[in-house]
């Protein structure tokens, strides 16, 4: 890579730093409060720009790639169920589990559950499962963030890796002015801006989308078809279902995303989200799958098919241009990285370590609770990517897969079926996860041909049902939670638009109310 | 002759008018009306925590509310508070205990800045308690529904329709 | 389309058009969502 990427590059983070400490000055101390004590909105479009960056990462710009070059249009598959992701979302959990946390106290998804289904191995259970595939997903941006600094840079691998998980470290540990709303904007616009320009600059090298297919069509027309290269995959509609679910509903077992449900301000804020979600995935998902389908003819002697992206840009864009875009993607896998972190650092301390070791830990030692897990996952993923990095399409295909086979029912049911009891959650976790996870490493993919998200949901789903019917009548729904319940569905005859109108962090002090007034104590 | 209790109450911004014409807006039922007030408690904290910045550490206060009756902590904007008489059959009490309220304002406010600031590091947060604080809410009867208005805020809630 | 398959066309096209088609359902059922302005003064 040349002198002027790496000016560029460099040139980036001054800027991202210049933002950051140009916003801490122009508040001096009172933006800071006021920042913390985070009722106030950044407008709905930074609200909106900032939720989508986030899931902007490695598995975008290396996985989805790396698959298009790799299996042509048959990726596409993975797109389409992903551009309905956000808003699925919104629509079935959105709202219902905003005033649930609220109300039962919740701090976090983990505790969320333990509330819901009360049950200390629930707690557990999730709490484990959740840093242990968290701790794969933060693998996955440690090879994309290695892999991007050493195509960059032009440092050998290791340094590279080591220097990009140094760095996310240093983010994790110290980072939180870099997070400030400001520079998260400035960011999604420099990613949005770049991405476009690899596609256009890719499509336009080709002569238009038209002739490009046609050109692969010489090239071998099976990566036309959605079956994959050679039709391998050909009539496997269990894989196909698979690919479907997993960032449909996958996303659903993601705790931060599901935690960010629990954060949600006002309902109108999910409702822009939710579209803005729709618009922007319109473009975004399937962008990276096409750059890696062009790369087919724009690389064709490329040999890590997931550096498809990177090289797509470094050959198309002006030096300048790729400087700015590859900072801006090292940035937003370092800052996926750095969520990830927080959220398993924040499981561990909060709800493994205090939970169940050290009740009363104090706040120093929660912090090194955290960091020492952190560092843990840094030690033992830098390893892992040096010795043998896995692709990063395989390793969050597996995370998703059992997380969200694991969670996908029981964060559903925790607001929709008021027979969802603890004996439920806790199976059909355990079943969930199992399965998927048995899945991947049996020969059952090829020899049932279902994928293992396919199958690890449909018999979390079933064991929800069955075992929560079953032992109604042992370990029934507490009545607390019940009244919760219909106090988040808000069932009663109250007109909807007066419901939905309403401010959710009052849900509390309404029941409170509410009971008062039903107990004559007024 | 109904009895006062003297407690310390967010200062009313919203009046019982305001939330009359409010609900009566919102439903669109001029027969609305105040029904009653409900004073509800809080045990009210000062946090001062240290925050790393660009420029080193940073102290910031930060209010922190503990609802008395479910637990429940947030953060909240500094609002006036005043000594007001209030009837005590608007009053109502929690049975949570300070030292609990404590440790639940000093959970929220660690878990807040954590989540806030996106980092993984001690805020040596440490709790001046100021005590129960009271807001109050108005209870709107209005022909769909039974509201309770905010009276810092302006927000709302439904409440059940009472019963026939 | 564009060279494309039929097949291929209508999973590429076919299912953004049904997640357009959902969320515009989403946001005709949530329309009582949008607040006034006004009371919207949230903690």
């Amino acid at each position: 890579m040349s002198g002027t990427v790496i000016f560029f590059l460099v040139l980036y983070y001054v800027i991202v730093l210049g933002i950051g400490y140009w916003a801490m000055r122009r508040g001096a101390g009172d933006d800071l409060e006021g920042y913390l004590l985070g009722g106030r909105d950044v407008g709905p479009m930074t609200t909106a720009l900032t939720l989508q960056s986030t899931s902007m990462s490695g598995y975008m710009f290396l996985g989805a790639g790396g698959l298009g070059f790799a299996q042509g249009y048959w990726a596409m598959w993975f797109a389409v169920g992903d551009i309905g992701g956000g808003v699925l979302n919104l629509s079935i959990i959105g709202r219902r589990m905003r005033k649930l946390s609220q109300m039962m106290g919740a701090l976090t998804s983990i505790e969320y559950l333990e509330k819901r289904y009360p049950s200390a191995a629930v707690r557990l259970f999730a709490g484990v499962l959740t840093v242990f595939l968290l701790g794969f997903y933060v693998l996955a941006q440690f090879i994309a963030g290695g892999k991007g600094m050493a195509l960059v840079t032009g440092i050998p691998y290791p340094a590279a890796l080591a220097i990009a998980v140094g760095i996310i470290l240093i983010y994790t540990f110290m980072g939180g002015y870099l997070a400030v709303a400001y520079t998260d904007f400035f960011q999604s616009i420099v990613m949005l801006v770049g991405v476009m320009w690899i596609v256009i600059a890719a499509l336009s090298e080709l002569g238009g989308l038209t002739a490009a297919n046609n050109a692969i069509s010489n090239v071998d027309p099976t990566l036309l078809s959605m079956w994959g290269r050679d039709l391998g995959f050909q009539g496997q509609w269990g894989v196909v279902a698979g690919a479907l679910l997993i960032f449909s509903v996958g996303y659903m077992g993601w705790p931060h995303v599901v935690t960010r449900h629990m954060a949600m301000q006002r309902p109108a804020t999910a409702r822009r989200a939710g579209l803005w979600a729709t618009l922007w995935n319109l473009f975004f998902v399937p962008a990276p799958y096409l750059v890696g389908i062009l790369a087919i003819l724009i690389l064709p002697g490329l040999d890590d098919p997931e550096m498809a992206i990177f090289r797509v840009a470094e050959k198309l864009l002006p030096a300048a241009v790729t400087g700015l875009v590859m900072a801006a993607i090292m940035a937003a896998i370092m800052s996926t990285a750095d969520s990830l972190l927080l959220q398993t650092g924040s499981i561990a301390s909060r709800d493994l370590y205090e939970r169940f070791i050290q009740p009363n830990a104090s706040e120093r030692q929660m912090v090194l609770v955290s960091r020492g897990l952190v560092l843990a996952i840094a030690i033992i993923g830098y390893l892992v990517a040096l010795v043998e990095p896995p692709s990063v399409f395989s390793i969050v295909i597996f995370a998703t897969s059992v997380l969200g086979s694991a969670f996908l029912p029981a964060y559903v049911c925790a607001v929709w079926w008021k027979k969802a009891n603890t004996p439920g959650a806790l199976t059909s976790m355990v079943t969930g996860a199992a399965v998927a996870f048995a899945w991947e490493y049996t020969g059952y993919v090829e020899s049932t041909q279902i994928a293992p998200m396919l199958a690890g949901v449909i018999s979390s789903t079933t064991t929800m049902v069955v075992v929560s019917l079953l032992t109604q009548k042992i370990a029934p729904v507490p009545a607390d939670i019940l009244e919760i319940m219909d106090e988040a569905a808000a069932i009663g005859p109250i007109p909807k638009r007066l419901l939905a109108t309403s401010d959710p962090t009052l849900a509390a002090e309404a029941a409170a109310v509410q009971a008062a007034i039903d107990s004559g104590a007024r | 002759m109904s009895e006062r209790e003297h407690v310390i109450i967010a200062r009313t911004s919203f009046s019982a008018t305001d939330a009359l014409c409010f609900a009566a807006s919102l439903t669109g039922d001029i027969e609305a009306k105040v029904e009653s007030d409900i004073i509800y408690p809080y045990y009210c904290f000062d946090a001062t925590c240290s925050v790393p910045t660009m420029v080193g550490r940073k102290k910031v206060s930060l209010l922190c509310l503990v609802d008395a009756i479910n637990g429940l902590g947030a953060t909240a904007d500094n609002f006036e508070l005043k000594s007001e008489a209030v009837d005590t059959k608007s009053l109502l009490r929690g049975d949570m205990g300070d030292t609990d309220a404590r440790e639940i304002a000093h959970r929220t406010v660690t878990h807040h800045l954590g989540r806030k600031l996106r980092t993984i590091t001690t805020f040596d947060v440490s709790l001046q308690a100021r005590g129960l604080v009271h807001k109050r809410f108005w209870i709107v009867q209005t022909s769909e529904a039974r509201v309770m208005v905010d009276s810092t805020t302006g927000g709302f809630h439904p409440l059940k329709l009472r019963a026939a | 389309m564009f060279g494309l398959p039929l097949e291929t066309s209508l999973v590429v096209f076919g299912f953004p058009a049904a997640w357009i088609i959902y969320t515009a359902v989403f946001l005709y059922r949530s329309r009582d969502w949008v607040k006034d302005s006004s009371e919207d003064e949230g903690s």
